[in-house]
């Protein structure tokens, strides 16, 4: 009987294991992940405690609270899910797991496309569990709407897309550090650039810019308190597009990679 | 059956003058239950053809098929084939047995229930329950080897292509390795195995393989392979010294005479034992024995054959 979610639509399985070897990372350095942990409580401590400059001018999607740690969230989850999938190839490639994960009856964009969401989910689960926390002990509150979902989601998935750009470069140089750091700017112009303000023309062609469409989005929710269902639909276009062309360029690259035997040789 | 059948495999790396033809038109099937050893001397193309194989090379001409599916098009190979590559290059060294095997398990489709059960048969087989929570790092070389093995074997594959599987083990942990091979393949798994170790090829594989500069020069059966290797040599042993005429006679036709004047060897000479014997005649001999190769004599005389004798 075919299944209802063949594998390949539906990999819920693989983001499980990715998400349980997460966890079990987490339990192999706890060190690490306490001390991330803390850095989390005693940054939300003092946000909470009126010092916004804390979060920085990367995060700034306005001056409310609210605003401030959801742009905060955001931009941490975007550069990690940017530069995670690049630094996850050549540890893997370093350590020579990377050939046990090519010989998956899954693809390596979609192990790779799994752990990231899981890595997403795992960062949410903590912070929201910091959050809260932090909240009830210093009596603050955050008034967030659900809608706001929509451009996280483009966002989270345009920087994915981009992740697997940087990650395809690993296939060629091996060391993409300097290459990562500069296409970080790409991510936070994309971020700061104010689209919304834009003519209507001007908009629609800024919103093919990486992630800017979902943060136009978040500020407009955010500082206006409105939703954008413009903004909303182009967000996740936006990250559909830099996903499929992400992922497109890193397949790309695996099979010259396998072309040329240059799988594993580190 | 065959499980595993790869065809007329070329490949060539680089370009101009640093085009390096890796291997040459390589043919290898391997039937059910069945360990192939598949043997060559550092770069002769070992490697490069069993990357092939797994699909972590393309091959610039010739074809794969495990159960009747390429690597090159069809993922669902990677349900029938496990690897263990050489070196500690197959596990997360920071998680534990088990994490390893339920997360390998995973990836290769298995559902959690049905990675538990297996893990745990796998544990129980390998020896490793006791280790099962133990970080991989953690382990000493033999076991890491063996929980490599035990993860290749997760999702049951029908064929499993093993590369140095014993290298840098002590000996009991290689013969576990070996006892687990043997296990396996009395329930039909294939296994191609490249290894240095020519006594672990010859003690478990039933055919084998050898390449030298990207050809293969020779693939039947172990048994054969070495009976055939034997065949024509003979040492005989003198009583006394033969006379010079004699030995000039003898090493003429092929014999080869030590210093003592007693000690001839027959190997591959023309001549058979008889005619050997009426040229010594009538000096007592003391013996007459028929050395066996072992693979490691038969892997020598191979791979130096056609190349004037170079080591």
């Amino acid at each position: 009987m075919n299944s209802l979610f063949p594998v390949s639509l539906f990999p819920a399985r693989l983001f499980v294991a990715e998400f349980k070897r997460r966890w079990s990372m987490m339990k192999a350095y706890p060190a690490q992940e306490i001390a991330e942990v803390i850095f989390l409580a005693v940054f939300f401590y003092m946000l909470f405690l009126g010092a916004k400059f804390m979060a920085g001018p990367t995060a700034n999607f306005g001056e409310r609270l609210d605003a401030i740690v959801v742009g905060y969230v955001v931009w941490l989850l975007m550069i990690s899910t940017y530069s995670g999938i690049a630094s996850a190839l050549y540890s893997e490639s370093v350590s020579g797991t990377v050939e046990q994960l090519m010989m998956s009856p899954h693809r390596l964009t979609r192990i790779f496309f799994a752990r990231t969401m899981a890595d997403v989910a795992f960062s949410l689960g903590v912070t929201f569990i910091v959050a809260t926390l932090i909240m009830f002990l210093t009596g603050s509150r955050l008034i967030v709407s659900p809608l706001m979902v929509v451009p996280i989601i483009g966002v989270i998935l345009a920087s994915t897309g981009l992740g697997f750009i940087v990650g395809s470069l690993v296939f060629v140089f091996k060391q993409v550090r300097t290459v990562q750091m500069v296409l970080q700017f790409t991510l936070l112009f994309g971020v700061m650039v104010p689209i919304e303000t834009w003519s209507r023309t001007a908009g629609l062609a800024g919103s093919l810019l990486p992630v800017s469409p979902g943060a136009a989005s978040l500020r407009i929710l955010l500082v206006n308190g409105q939703f954008d269902g413009l903004f909303a639909v182009l967000s996740l276009a936006n990250g559909l597009l830099y996903l499929v062309a992400g992922t497109w360029l890193f397949r790309k690259m695996e099979a010259r990679a396998k072309q040329r035997g240059m799988v594993g040789h580190y | 059956m065959v499980t595993l059948e790869a065809r007329k495999l070329v490949k060539t790396f680089g370009s101009g003058a640093r085009r390096v033809e890796a291997v040459k038109g390589v043919s290898l099937t391997i039937k059910e239950g069945e360990i192939l050893a598949f043997l060559g001397r550092n770069g002769a193309g070992k490697t490069t053809t069993i990357k092939m194989i797994a699909g972590l090379l393309v091959p610039d001409a010739g074809s794969v098929s495990i159960g009747g599916l390429d690597p090159a098009t069809d993922r669902e190979v990677y349900t029938r084939l496990g690897t263990v590559l050489e070196g500690s290059r197959n596990l997360y060294m920071q998680l534990t047995t088990l994490e390893n095997l339920h997360y390998f398990a995973a990836l290769k489709g298995l559902d959690h229930r049905l990675a538990v059960r297996r893990s745990d048969e796998l544990l129980a087989a390998f020896g490793l329950t006791h280790k099962a929570h133990a970080r991989v790092r953690e382990l000493s070389r033999g076991m890491q080897q063996k929980v490599s093995v035990a993860v290749s074997l997760v999702h049951e594959p029908a064929v499993l292509l093993l590369d140095e599987p014993t290298n840098g083990l002590d000996v009991e942990a290689s013969n576990d390795i070996k006892e687990m091979l043997r296990l396996f393949t009395s329930r039909g798994l294939s296994v191609l195995l490249t290894t240095h170790h020519l006594d672990v090829a010859q003690e478990l594989s039933d055919r084998v393989a050898v390449i030298r500069d990207g050809v293969l020069v020779a693939e039947e059966t172990t048994a054969s392979l070495i009976e055939r290797f034997s065949g024509n040599s003979f040492m005989i042993t003198l009583a006394q010294a033969a006379p010079e005429e004699v030995v000039k006679r003898l090493t003429t036709a092929g014999v080869l005479v030590d210093e003592t004047g007693c000690k001839l060897t027959l190997a591959g000479a023309e001549l058979d034992l008889y005619s050997v014997l009426d040229m010594v005649r009538p000096l007592p001999v003391l013996s007459v024995q028929k050395p066996t190769a072992d693979l490691a004599d038969v892997f020598l005389s191979i791979v130096q054959a056609g190349e004037g004798g170079r080591k």
